[in-house]
């Protein structure tokens, strides 16, 4: 191989010439290699000697001359690395071409593959709901390369790029089929994997012998290769002809067969039919939808006879969206998202058959866990999980304007935004295709850039607009992680910050500093609850690591393994008031004091069930136990139980306690609205009968003198004063995220945790 | 080699076979969940590779560090390449007096390469009949959990001839050929200086023995990587064309 690198070489865009510097060898591949230029947005791509071929020259031509429309365009995203121009040598011999530079991308294979999204921290974040986001934004990149005529041909898990913002880029364009427009002259693609190769084609190779360079294809080939990605990027990486076959066949069937005879084992039809299950641990093939599965099963079973059959990529884009406005999240996990067709939450399933496991091996586990030297500060720049863009905002869908915000719900603030993106589009055509100078060759190559400041005006916006909201998030802090399980005011004006799923936070004034799994004993990064007591000690519920206490240099942590905690899932936590520690489970309820543990289980006691998931302790000892199905109040040795039935309560399964200065005792329920209880005496308030937006309440927090502040589900924050309600949410304030978790009061400061990132409003001022 | 090593590698030899027994005994009491851990969150295609490699007396010195130093540029190359390292997996089983099982099948990203000494005998057959057999297991708990997989490659390096008695070397030829013939697996035979060529080409009924050039172990182990690397990553309709392998070996005279 030649190396390129500090060579010139001569562009050709079809109307000017333009000098090129060539710079360091970015990555080398089978049939060329990629350079650095003079300019950083953009790449050469520059063959092996021999593969710059007459007919490569001819493809990239035409390419060149009628590129597909980039549904990112206004984004500065490019969608595809499509050729821009044409590079020769001196001997003006063709060597290449030149394409947009990527920047911060990963293959699709990181994001299917469960495994590698935990090692991208960037991914970690991604829900079902953002998988259906990116799968919907793939369908209209093949939408928009297939009204042209264009056809991938080798559609596969490392050619497609994904950012942190669920953008995607296409590489490799040059393996794609083309057709000449005026010759009619097809191109056509050599490769492909046959995981993704539709069965027709696949006949033709296997049974008839035929090879790539005499097929021609078509936008229903690289269908079939669409759905297979979708599969899936939805279905934790399982591909859809993996699967358990009957105890008859003896053999390892390939792939190949299995697409060409439509094994499908997910299908219950297929299942029947074949008598193939699916693989034993992925994860419940309803969590895709009905929709979905039909278009699954029409693509991988029934289009294997008739092609014509398959779905498009417009008809899996119009699925998907539908998909993702009919969402819902888990009750008892935030990471858990599903179609709103299904009554229990399937990924909770899915991890309950692979439990056993998530708590280590018995031998592996230290009895008691040795606190590690000090912490590390970390300062913001060397914040190893920090990206250049917000990293769970992702932007409207590629291929038409976005259906999801209505009009009619659009602010001005919204409108300008737009308008002003819009104004940067039109600039930057403006320089790409009219400024480019005119006394090219000598002078040449000084292509003007996308705007790349785009993405980065929406963190501003959330952080500008609403003068009395500050909103921290991945983008704009060291926050490590932006879904918020809780929030704590420690004595000395630090703030604490419990994550989802990037540990514990302490914020004061501008310090950050982060304990994580990695820099301190915290046992587990997935945070459910914190609490500080009397003494001064801050406590910390894991999910999956049990209980953790932190003097702010020690660490002591509690697990089933060394102490009598039911689960080392901890979802809530509390004090009395003499030095004893109330921790609710998974698995039931402990009572912690000085050496003396005390469990309750629905087994050894009245607790009408296991999962406890808030409690409070009121002045006079009184411990009230929220649980998944019913409310309990242990009055030293007796227990009163309260349930949908015995009450006026509408739900049973408790989310939020909280007693009031006054003494009045809030409970927030899930589904069921909130309650007030004083002395025996009841009122619920709901959707129906009050101004509350929503009857999903995470979290309650009072303020003195008479204001409730309450963390709804899907409806923000609202602000009860016993008589209004005031609503605050993405539209009408500066909150990021219309889902509350975590609520904290500092002076006239409220802390409000969301998933994404946390919002502090700043009482001090009346506007709001 | 000085004793002092020599009882060092007895008791690490010794400790590492308890834990093996050990390792297999946890396997089989939580054989389900594992699995459900390492497929449900890795469930690629696995393509699974077993080193047997000879270290016995001969392959002391340089040629056991020639050799350790290629099994780290095996990592290091393959771990390049995200899929590969996602579905090749590898497994190493020593032979020399006895057979260990150093390492049980991983994928390359989680592999940590051992550092092997070399002393005693040369167990060849022994090895073989081990090797098969942990392919064999692994194939079907490939098929229990709905996993794909390729063909397997067992991949041998051996400086010698076996010291055993006739007959288990007779069992292991039967053995690798039957399984051959099924296309169950693909033989390698790598010839370190020294070694019986001609014992070599009677054990596979498909691939003949290659031969070393002298202790070019990085060069095979890179050669090594970029075959996982394009069996891994196969194209449809295409046989694997294996990388040139003339960087290692030596032209037979």
């Amino acid at each position: 191989m030649i190396d390129f690198s500090n060579q010139v070489l001569y562009a050709y865009d079809g109307k000017k010439w333009y000098k090129v510097y060539i710079g360091n060898l970015l990555h080398k591949g089978g049939e060329g290699a990629i350079y650095a230029t003079n300019d950083s947005n953009w790449v050469a791509k520059i063959y092996h000697p021999g593969k710059n071929t007459e007919d490569r020259l001819n493809k990239i031509w035409i390419m060149l001359q009628n590129p597909p429309d980039n549904p990112t365009k206004s984004l500065g995203h490019p969608s595809f690395t499509w050729p821009v121009a044409l590079l020769v040598d001196s001997q003006e011999i063709f060597v290449g071409y030149l394409m947009p530079r990527i920047r911060d991308m990963h293959t699709l294979f990181c994001l299917i593959n469960p495994d590698e999204r935990e090692k991208k921290s960037a991914f970690s974040s991604f829900t079902f709901k953002e998988k259906v986001r990116v799968a919907s934004n793939l369908c209209g990149v093949f939408h928009s390369l297939h009204q042209k005529r264009y056809v991938i041909g080798d559609v596969n898990e490392s050619n497609v790029l994904v950012n942190t913002q669920g953008l995607i880029t296409i590489i490799d364009t040059d393996s794609f089929q083309v057709v000449d427009p005026t010759s009619g002259c097809v191109y056509r693609c050599l490769v492909g994997k046959p995981e993704y190769t539709p069965p027709e084609i696949l006949r033709e190779l296997i049974v008839n012998g035929k090879r790539f360079e005499n097929i021609d294809q078509k936008p229903l080939h690289d269908n079939f290769g669409l759905a297979v990605l979708i599969f899936q990027l939805l279905m934790e990486g399982w591909q859809p002809f993996t699967g358990t076959p009957p105890s008859s066949y003896p053999h390892n069937i390939s792939v190949e067969d299995k697409i060409m005879q439509g094994i499908f084992p997910y299908d219950e039809r297929v299942q029947a039919a074949k008598r193939w299950r699916p693989p034993r641990y992925a994860p419940p093939y309803e969590v895709v939808g009905p929709e979905l599965k039909e278009l699954f099963y029409r693509t991988f079973v029934e289009s294997a006879h008739e092609p014509t059959l398959r779905p498009s990529a417009h008809d899996f884009r119009m699925a998907l969206e539908r998909l993702e406005n009919h969402l819902q999240v888990c009750a008892y996990n935030p990471h858990h998202v599903y179609p709103r067709s299904l009554s229990t939450c399937p990924w909770c399933e899915h991890e309950r058959a692979l439990q056993p496991l998530t708590t280590p091996l018995p031998a592996q586990v230290p009895i008691t866990a040795t606190p590690r030297p000090q912490t590390v500060q970390r300062p913001f720049s060397s914040q190893p999980t920090i990206s250049s863009v917000p990293s769970s905002s992702l932007p409207p869908t590629s291929m038409t304007p976005s259906p999801r915000p209505s009009a009619s719900s659009l602010s001005t603030r919204r409108l300008t935004y737009l308008i002003l993106l819009f104004l940067i589009g039109i600039a930057a055509t403006y320089f790409m295709f009219f400024r480019r100078p005119s006394d090219a060759p000598n002078l040449s190559y000084e292509w003007a850039a996308p705007p790349s400041s785009s993405p980065a005006l929406s963190a501003e916006r959330q952080t500008k607009s609403f003068r009395n909201w500050k909103v921290y998030r991945r983008s704009n802090s060291p926050l490590p992680y932006e879904g918020l399980s809780s929030i704590v005011v420690g004595e000395e004006g630090e703030v604490w910050l419990g994550t989802f799923g990037g540990g514990l936070v302490r914020v004061k004034g501008d310090e950050w500093q982060i304990y994580n799994k990695s820099n301190s004993s915290l046992p587990e990064n997935r945070i459910y609850a914190v609490h500080r007591d009397k003494a001064g000690f801050l406590w910390i519920g894991t999910f999956g690591g049990g209980l953790a206490r932190f003097d702010g240099e020690n660490w002591k942590v509690y697990q089933t393994s060394n102490s009598e905690l039911p689960s080392d899932k901890v979802l809530a936590l509390t004090s009395d008031g003499q030095g004893g520690l109330w921790v609710g489970t998974a698995e039931g309820l402990a009572y912690l004091k000085d050496e003396s543990r005390t469990v309750y289980t629905p087994d050894n006691s009245p607790l009408p069930h296991k999962e406890v998931k808030a409690l409070i302790v009121d002045a006079v000892g009184t411990v009230w136990i929220g649980t998944a199905k019913g409310l309990a109040r242990l009055s030293g040795e007796s227990w009163t139980i309260y349930d949908a039935t015995n009450s006026p309560l509408r739900s049973a399964d408790i989310q939020a306690l909280h007693i009031d200065p006054s003494g009045v005792l809030w409970i927030g329920t899930w589904g069921g609205g909130l309650a007030r209880w004083e002395e025996e005496s009841w009122k619920i308030y709901t959707t129906s009968n009050s101004g509350l937006p929503h009857n999903h309440i995470v979290t309650l927090q009072s303020q003195v003198p008479h204001t409730l502040w309450i963390g709804t589900k899907e409806a923000g924050l609202v602000r009860f004063d016993g008589r209004s309600w005031r609503h605050y949410n993405r539209q009408n304030s500066g909150l990021p995220d219309d889902h509350a978790y975590a609520l904290a009061l500092q002076n006239n400061r409220l802390w409000v945790g969301t998933w994404k990132g946390v919002a502090v409003l700043d009482m001090t001022t009346q506007e709001e | 080699m000085s004793n002092r090593l020599h009882s060092h590698w007895r008791v690490k030899s010794a400790h590492s076979w308890v834990s093996v027994l050990f390792f297999h005994y946890f396997c089989r009491m939580v054989q389900q969940p594992l699995d459900a851990i390492e497929f449900a969150r890795n469930p690629e295609p696995r393509c699974p590779c077993v080193l047997l490699l000879d270290v016995s007396g001969s392959m002391s010195g340089e040629r056991i560090e020639a050799l350790n130093e290629g099994l780290r540029r095996f990592k290091e190359e393959l771990v390049k390449d995200t899929l590969a390292s996602k579905r090749v997996e590898v497994a190493i089983v020593t032979f020399s007096s006895g057979v260990e099982i150093v390492q049980d099948f991983v994928t390359v990203d989680k592999f940590n390469p051992p550092w092997l000494e070399a002393d005693g005998a040369t167990a060849m057959g022994s090895g073989i009949l081990q090797a098969l057999d942990l392919i064999r297991k692994r194939k079907e708990t490939y098929r229990h959990n709905g996993v794909g997989y390729y063909r397997p490659w067992l991949f041998m390096i051996t400086d010698g001839a076996p010291t055993e008695d006739e007959g288990t070397m007779r069992r292991a030829i039967q053995a690798l050929q039957e399984e051959e013939k099924q296309k169950g697996v693909s033989f390698f035979a790598v010839a370190v200086e020294g070694a019986d060529i001609n014992f070599l080409s009677l054990l596979s009924s498909e691939r003949r023995p290659v031969r070393l050039r002298g202790l070019a172990f990085q060069e095979l182990f890179q050669w090594l990587s970029s075959s996982m690397q394009r069996v891994s990553s196969s194209r449809v309709g295409e046989k694997v064309n294996l990388p040139d392998p003339s960087g290692w070996t030596e032209v037979s005279s």
